[in-house]
């Protein structure tokens, strides 16, 4: 009776103890401001296991030399080595590690647009890095500048680096007439070009530096010491456009950003400053105008599609008149309404038609992307014959264009009112090349798309969004003489997926790998039963 | 069985063990620099600062008085401004903090090319002991935010903060004269 009452007092002891210690860790991990008392917790914790140990002494040395005992001290060691290797391996690799980029087109490493330029390399170039030890931002930029150089050099043989110290040679950094630490002089024969720190640091809102990116700074410079010249395209700003500069939902940033990776120059036109287009102009893009154009700015942009200028523009439902008429002398219309699509959508948006890989244009070879509440294309009945319209991409035969939408319901065909599909949301206008073509050829091209929400910043990293509008871009673009523009497009991809799919997703990850835990358990258990 | 596991498990933590020691101890932090000057007398050594500007062909003597006043060395002994002289003219002299240094024992071309061989302001400060301290200053760093100063007897090459040279410039282009008394 004794010796029972004995053993539940040690054992009373000894569940305190564990349960002491363990408080003790927890509010040390936890709470580091009272690291003091959970110290005295934790040894009181101790002390309460050694009393219930001295209590009890002879069961637990029994449980401990026992076969049990052994065989648990056995595994607890084993246990115990393991997590220790894997903390010294962590432990190394957090300052000895190798990346490896095993993406297909090296997302992680340079873009495929540096690679091939790198790769066409036919001539030497130098690069001077003059780099300042001044402040913290200066040593950052020369960092990540050495590191992305000699990313660079291991594409070309004909690149060659050199890092100067701007202040220990000031002679060379005047002869470069460099003024500012962590500037960057490109050369190749008489050719010299000097890339700024401003033009690569991005900064935020509050005018600090938010991120680094001297890629396309970098390239770009390449390619102009080498004689190469960057196609550059304008947005069209002053009527409610998407900006290429915002960092809101349905601001163009990431666009712009995607169009720079592939080595386009990209800039504003605001017709209402400056009415005239841009020599340097390779194509106008519009994206998602909401005012109208003035009778003026009307004029240049039918003049210019007329003189066999590029533009692509991107409407959304209930775009001004006159941008629509812009496109209604090209052999397309827009209607009212937005597209819904009950065969193909993003999951529970039915007005998020989905196009899959078959009904996009071959050219195009994009895997998926949506367009968010866009409106259809039509080709005229009286389109110009010497014109080819091309569906870009077009919505399933159970699609229509809903003439009125009620949010609050469930969008029903209506006979009689609404457009059954299939429906062109972005469409190619060309001319045909006469079989005599002379010089004075108006290779007009056109693209409309009936949406410009699907390459907004909310959208353009999902599905192949980005892709449609950046190889629409090089579509647009392809055949003037700047730098070769047959090259593949960076992707983004992101997998689109149903509320059903997600679902699976997050149970199955949060539960598969306890349940396979659990049943190798009980296998083991019931083997050993 | 179960020792064999141990074992062969010991042995893989004794060789990452070992890989830790070799790559993975985090480096110790270097020590920190302590803060250098381009050269260091005490405040109360001073007892004579000659400032030239050769290219302008300017230049401005000021000695330290037996009041323990500073004046210029003219016939009049005529005292400094104390507003504008303060503690800290003497101080700014006594030993410029270095920004950084650029080059130990240049050779005559480096000093060239900091604009040190015909330096744009010359410092000749003489202590109490009689030693003399003779110190140049050449050009702008390319930044624009600092000068090369070469250290006193040496080649020794620092750059120091632009706004010592320019207090130290307007003691010659505009003398710290105390203001008229008005009437």
């Amino acid at each position: 009776m004794q010796s029972s009452s004995s053993s539940y007092f040690s054992r009373l002891l000894a569940g305190l103890g564990v349960a002491a210690s363990l408080s003790g860790l927890i509010v040390m991990l936890l709470l580091p401001g009272i690291r003091l008392a959970a110290w005295g917790v934790l040894a009181l914790g101790v002390a309460l296991l050694t009393v219930a140990f001295v209590l009890d002494f002879r069961n637990v040395t029994r449980a401990v030399t026992g076969r049990r005992g052994l065989f648990g001290a056995g595994t607890g060691v084993m246990a115990a080595i393991f997590i220790g290797i894997i903390i010294l391996v962590n432990a190394v690799s957090i300052t000895n590690y190798k990346r490896f980029d095993i993406t297909s087109l090296g997302q992680f490493t340079l873009t495929s647009k540096t690679k091939e330029v790198l790769a066409e390399l036919d001539r030497p170039v130098e690069v001077q890095f003059f780099f300042g030890v001044a402040s913290e931002i200066d040593l950052t930029l020369r960092s990540y500048a050495e590191s992305l150089l000699n990313e660079y050099k291991n594409f070309s043989d004909k690149l060659t680096v050199r890092f100067i110290d701007t202040d220990e040679q000031p002679e060379l950094a005047r002869q470069n007439e460099v003024s500012t630490y962590s500037t960057s002089v490109f050369k190749s024969g008489d050719l010299r070009r000097v890339v700024f720190p401003w033009q690569l640091v991005v900064l935020n809102n509050q005018g600090q530096v938010s991120a680094i990116e001297a890629e396309n700074a970098f390239t770009s410079a390449i390619l102009e010491v080498t004689g190469k010249v960057q196609k550059r395209v304008y947005f069209l700003t002053g009527h409610g456009e998407a900006g290429i500069f915002s960092n809101a939902s349905n601001g163009y940033n990431n666009a712009r950003k995607g169009l720079q990776d592939n080595l386009f120059q990209v800039g504003t036109l605001d017709l209402a400053v400056n009415p005239r287009v841009p020599d340097d102009m390779v194509a106008l893009i519009i994206v998602g105008p909401r005012d109208p154009l003035t009778s003026n700015e009307f004029d240049i942009l039918k003049r210019y599609l007329a003189d066999g200028g590029w533009m692509m523009l991107m409407l959304n439902p209930n775009s001004p008149e006159n941008f629509r008429q812009i496109v209604e002398d090209w052999g397309v219309r827009t209607e009212e309404g937005i597209v819904i699509d009950e065969q193909s959508f993003v999951s529970p948006n039915k007005d998020f038609p989905l196009v899959t890989r078959t009904r996009f244009a071959p050219f195009m070879a994009v895997a998926e992307a949506y367009f968010p509440g866009a409106t259809a294309i039509f080709q005229k009945d009286d389109a110009p014959e010497n014109l080819e319209i091309t569906p870009l991409a077009y919505t399933t035969l159970e699609s229509w264009l809903e003439k009125d939408l009620d949010p609050k319901s469930e969008p029903v065909f209506t006979e009689g009112a609404d457009i059954k599909g299939a429906l062109a949301l972005g469409v190619l206008i060309a001319v045909n090349l006469p079989e005599e073509a002379d010089e004075g050829f108006k290779d007009t091209r056109l693209i409309v798309f009936g949406d410009s929400d699907f390459a907004s910043n909310q959208h353009f990293f999902d599905g192949n969004n980005g892709d449609v509008f950046l190889k629409a871009v090089n579509l647009l673009t392809t055949g003037k003489e700047l730098i070769s523009i047959e090259r593949k497009v960076l992707p983004f991809r992101r997998m689109l997926v149903t509320r059903e799919q997600v679902n699976f997703i997050t149970y199955s990850s949060v539960a598969v790998l306890p349940l396979l835990v659990l049943f190798a358990g009980a296998v083991i258990w019931w083997r050993r039963r | 069985m179960r020792l064999r596991s141990i074992i062969v498990l010991l042995l893989l933590f004794f060789v990452a063990g070992g890989a830790f020691y070799v790559y993975g101890r985090p480096k110790p932090l270097p020590p920190k620099q302590p803060r250098l000057f381009v050269w260091l007398v005490e405040v109360e050594e001073l007892q004579r600062i000659e400032i030239r500007l050769p290219l302008e062909g300017k230049s401005q003597v000021f000695v330290l008085g037996e009041d323990r006043y500073w004046h210029f060395d003219d016939a009049q002994k005529t005292g400094v401004d104390i507003n504008r002289w303060g503690g800290g003219i003497p101080l700014l002299l006594s030993g410029p903090g270095a920004d950084r240094v650029i080059a130990r024992d240049a050779p005559m071309e480096k000093l060239a090319e900091f604009g040190l061989t015909e330096p744009r302001m010359e410092i000749l400060l003489t202590l109490t002991d009689g030693q003399k301290l003779d110190i140049g200053v050449g050009n702008e760093t390319p930044s624009g935010k600092a000068f090369y100063v070469k250290a006193p007897d040496s080649s020794d090459v620092a750059t120091v903060d632009i706004s010592w040279y320019t207090v130290i410039e307007r003691l010659v282009k505009e003398p710290p004269y105390e203001p008229k008394p008005s009437t």
